[in-house]
């Protein structure tokens, strides 16, 4: 008969395998923690490297920003400057007539029979909000009946007048006395509209 | 395998507070590396201005490069408005300026001016420098003289405009009319030259 004596403590109890539970769970948090320590490493090497980054940015955009900003603004002069010769273009040009060519045109299609007493060309507005009018105003007396109505159909032939003020209209005409009449005649275009 | 059964408490104990730990610092690990954020909000303020930077770099890089022909065009755009500034009145003494151009074709037409003015201002909203130039002329000539005068007005400036023209006969003088002239340039002319 054998007997067998138990003589470990329970806190002594042991289990089968190669390394004690104690080794396996220092050595779980030794891994652990040596993963912990690599990933931190990496992180702090990144962060370093992001850094230097960030500092050689900052100095090449120092340097960069102060030669782009001469530049930036040499090409908002060039903007303004194209602005200013096109808005000088469209006042030399646009849909304006020479005066002296108007009052050359009138002159060689008025008829001898009438004598102008008020000639009035130029662009009406009445205020700075209303839209502007080229307008010519003959007013005189005349010779004869029809000779206003002649002098309309003159008018309206002048391609420089028509240019202007579009067509002519006879705007009154009245008997003075006998053969002399008194008349009025008015062409009126709205600048910029239709010719 | 370890024996769960064969294990005291104390060690059991041991065993769950190790895994417990593990997990914690597993998840404070990814949460401290951003990995718990979205891709694009990883990285922190310094990513994301050193990304800024980049673009900002990548731009005055590009608008470096066309430095010549934007000098080449400024130069040219300073020329040509530089050649049209001869028409335009002086802001400083506008009134002396304009006398004088038109005091000049009226002597070449044979007109003697009585009266040369500034018009009124009348819109308000604009500074003086930003409205058009205008004066009033008066005179009494001879038909073909005042056609030759607006000539010569027109022609030795291009920038200058004829507003309008009011003729009135004089009974007492046939040959000559009472004239008013209203002419008007742009206003004052800037030219641009950017930072030297």
């Amino acid at each position: 008969m054998s007997l067998q004596v138990n003589l470990l403590k329970k806190t002594e109890r042991r289990y089968q395998g190669i390394v004690s539970m104690k080794v396996m769970a220092l050595g779980s948090v030794s891994v652990l923690a040596g993963i912990t320590i690599l990933v931190f490493l990496l992180a702090g090497i990144s962060r370093m490297t992001l850094n230097a980054n960030l500092d050689r940015a900052r100095r090449e955009f120092e340097r960069l920003d102060s030669l782009a900003k001469v530049v930036r603004n040499a090409q908002a002069a060039v903007d303004t400057n194209r602005k200013t010769l096109a808005d000088l273009e469209r006042w030399s040009k646009g849909d304006h007539v020479s005066m002296y060519v108007i009052l050359r045109a009138v002159q060689s299609e008025i008829p001898a029979q009438m004598a102008l007493e008020n000639l009035y060309a130029g662009m009406e507005q009445e205020t700075n909000a209303a839209p502007v009018y080229y307008t010519l105003r003959l007013s005189g007396r005349s010779q004869g009946e029809l000779t206003a109505v002649d002098a309309k159909r003159q008018l309206n032939s002048s391609a420089e007048l028509r240019r202007f003020c579009g067509e002519t209209k006879l705007v009154s005409s009245q008997r003075e006395a006998g053969e002399n009449w008194i008349f009025a005649l008015e062409g009126r275009r709205l600048a910029g509209g239709a010719k | 395998m370890m024996n769960w059964a064969a294990l005291t408490k104390k060690q059991q104990q041991m065993v769950i507070v190790t895994a417990v730990l593990a997990v914690l610092q597993i998840l404070l690990m990814a949460h401290f590396l951003g990995w718990t954020k979205p891709a694009s909000a990883r990285g922190g303020s310094a990513k994301k201005e050193l990304v800024k930077l980049t673009q900002q770099i990548d731009e005055a890089d590009k608008i470096l490069k066309r430095e010549e022909s934007i000098r080449d065009e400024l130069n040219q755009s300073i020329e040509k408005l530089e050649a049209v500034t001869v028409y335009t009145p002086t802001l400083s003494d506008r009134y002396a300026w304009a006398y004088e151009y038109v005091s000049r074709c009226a002597t070449q037409s044979r007109i003697e001016l009585d009266n040369l003015e500034e018009a009124v201002l009348t819109d308000d909203s604009k500074k003086i420098a930003d409205q058009p130039y205008e004066i009033s002329v008066s005179t009494r000539c001879g038909y073909n003289s005042l056609v030759e005068f607006l000539n010569r007005l027109e022609k030795g400036n291009p920038l200058l405009r004829i507003k309008d023209v009011t003729v009135s006969s004089l009974p007492s003088q046939p040959q000559s009319h009472q004239v008013r002239i209203i002419m008007q340039w742009p206003a004052a002319v800037k030219v641009e030259k950017g930072t030297q």
